[in-house]
């Protein structure tokens, strides 16, 4: 049996102003996969995440954690945020405290944990998103790179089970955005769920187990990225492009340089090993290469 | 106002206890305002500026420039002190008449001048060596300590924390103002800075609505609860500031103190 961690069925919301954000959404999500989320400016994607973290509560419709109703009494709201944690677009409207120990400090002492155990949270937090080397500086002389690692730490110590973030790798140099992904796939390997919203086609597809595309308060597609990135009527509809792996990999099928059934590469290194087999194809038999492929 | 935040995390005394930075200055603030002589107050000033450019590392130059800005104020509020109207001619020790009114200054009143001038700027530099060397962060904890109510305390914090964004936010719209000539005429400049002012506000507002949204998704029940980072206490820093407080008090009486 699958195990779902969290998701919805029949959500809608909308804003008192009259904009309708969500029409209906189902979700279900998987324990330990990490979601890409897609969508243009508009189309519900933070509505959503301020639901599974309970901050709105859906007009029709409701939000399954753990198998379990989300309820909106105090008590199990509680329960829910610190179990479903939200990293938000801006640092800025997040970090409240001019000190980094102290911003880091605040979700963890909410649980109620002994301040023993939120120094140790808060030290494993910043050792993770390398704030370590600017914790004494204070927060506004930090750069915007580094108020986001601070803010993803502050949700970290909170030791969440499904980790929501907001177009986390937006305005980050290169560097940083190689650096945070590989803390994002660190933190899944320990079993976390992460949902990111984002706009980057050629990250979502090599980076997410799923992905989901959303469109004006709905889900118009759902599955495993080199599914969905294949589809180019749901591209079109959703105004996405196609990932430049996907690309390349549909140019070399159509000149016939690859062999059949090989599923399309994820990554520079399987598209490059791809590329190595195709060179060798001239001289090696067919079988052996199709073995060295597995 | 900036300047003063960097060094304020940035100086010799950064790594000192901020309950003796504290202590220093308002122990000394309270010598110099009962104090009443001009000796007690400009060994004071002496001290402060020393401690601040020796001890914390401030650059002399920044560190006067600093004492230059109370001036005017001072000034104008002295001569208030020091000129008197009415008497006689001969009543003064220097003086003019205007119309009906003799203006002039009496030997009296030159010295309660000069006696206050002195004060004042004695009490400044106690104020100044708090916020040379003790980041804000750190006075929010000392007053804490001291069961200042956490309300005035978070939003201490928060105010504190707010000023750099919303100073941000207005420099950014600023630039882009200023790069589309919205300040080239006099007239342009006060329609773009109400506009500018405007939309700050709006930013503002909704900035503090997003925060409590971000605050409500860590499990924000009420009160800004965070850890307090641990500092040492130094004796010999603590023996400073009773030597030379001491020192200060025993020079105040000595020259007609009124302290006890």
């Amino acid at each position: 049996m699958i195990d779902y961690i969290i998701g919805a069925k029949d959500l809608q919301f909308g804003y008192p102003d009259g904009t309708t954000a969500l029409r209906g959404i189902n979700l279900d999500i998987e324990k330990g996969h990490k979601i890409a989320v897609l969508g243009a400016n508009g189309a519900g994607k933070s509505t959503l995440f301020l639901h599974l973290n309970g901050i709105l509560r859906p007009e029709k419709g409701k939000v399954i954690f753990d198998g379990k109703e989300v309820r909106y009494d105090s008590r199990s709201l509680m329960q829910l945020r610190r179990s479903v944690g939200v990293v938000f677009q801006d640092p800025d409207s997040q970090i409240f405290s001019s000190n980094v120990l102290q911003e880091i400090s605040f979700g963890p002492l909410n649980l109620g944990l002994s301040k023993q155990e939120v120094m140790q949270r808060v030290d494993a937090a910043m050792e993770a998103t390398s704030v370590n080397e600017f914790k004494h500086r204070p927060v506004h002389f930090l750069s915007y790179g580094q108020k986001k690692r601070v803010s993803i730490a502050g949700i970290l110590a909170m030791h969440p089970r499904v980790l929501i973030l907001d177009e986390p790798t937006a305005g980050l140099d290169p560097k940083l955005i190689v650096q945070t992904t590989e803390l994002f796939d660190s933190i899944n390997k320990e079993g976390i769920t992460i949902i990111i919203s984002t706009h980057d086609v050629d990250f979502a597809y090599s980076w997410a187990d799923r992905v989901l595309i959303m469109n004006q308060g709905q889900i118009t597609c759902e599955g495993r990225p080199e599914k969905v990135f294949s589809n180019q009527s749901v591209l079109q509809e959703n105004d996405l492009t196609s990932p430049w792996m996907l690309d390349v990999y549909k140019e070399l099928r159509k000149k016939g340089w690859l062999v059949e059934h090989v599923s399309p590469p994820r990554t520079k290194d399987e598209l490059f090993s791809l590329i190595n087999q195709a060179g060798k194809k001239v001289e090696v038999p067919i079988m052996s290469k199709v073995s060295a492929m597995e | 106002m900036l300047p003063i935040d960097r060094y304020a995390y940035n100086n010799g005394l950064s790594t000192s206890h901020p309950a003796e930075k504290f202590a220093f200055s308002m122990v000394t603030l309270i010598i110099c305002l009962s104090a009443s002589d001009m000796i007690t107050s400009l060994t004071v000033i002496l001290t402060m500026a020393g401690v601040v450019v020796i001890r914390a590392g401030i650059p002399v130059g920044f560190y006067l420039k600093l004492m230059i800005v109370p001036m005017t104020f001072l000034v104008i509020g002295v001569i208030t002190v020091a000129v008197s109207v009415g008497g006689t001619e001969a009543y003064f020790l220097y003086s003019f008449t205007v119309g009906a009114f003799t203006l002039g200054v009496t030997a009296g009143s030159l010295i309660l001048a000069g006696n206050l001038f002195i004060k004042s700027l004695s009490a400044v530099s106690c104020l100044y060596f708090l916020s040379l060397t003790t980041p804000m962060v750190e006075i929010i904890l000392v007053l804490k300590r001291l069961h200042v109510p956490t309300v005035i305390i978070e939003l201490m914090s928060l105010i504190y924390r707010f000023i750099f964004v919303l100073m941000d936010t207005a420099g950014q719209m600023y630039t882009a103002q200023s790069s589309r000539l919205g300040y080239s005429s006099l007239s342009r400049g006060y329609s773009s800075i109400s506009q500018l002012v405007t939309n700050l506000f709006v930013k503002a507002y909704r900035q503090a609505d997003n925060l409590s949204v971000t605050l409500m998704s860590r499990c924000y029940k009420g009160d800004l609860s965070v850890l307090e980072p641990e500092y040492t206490v130094s004796k010999r820093n603590i023996m400073f500031i009773g030597v030379t407080d001491i020192a200060f008090i025993i020079l105040s009486q000595l020259h007609g103190g009124n302290l006890f």
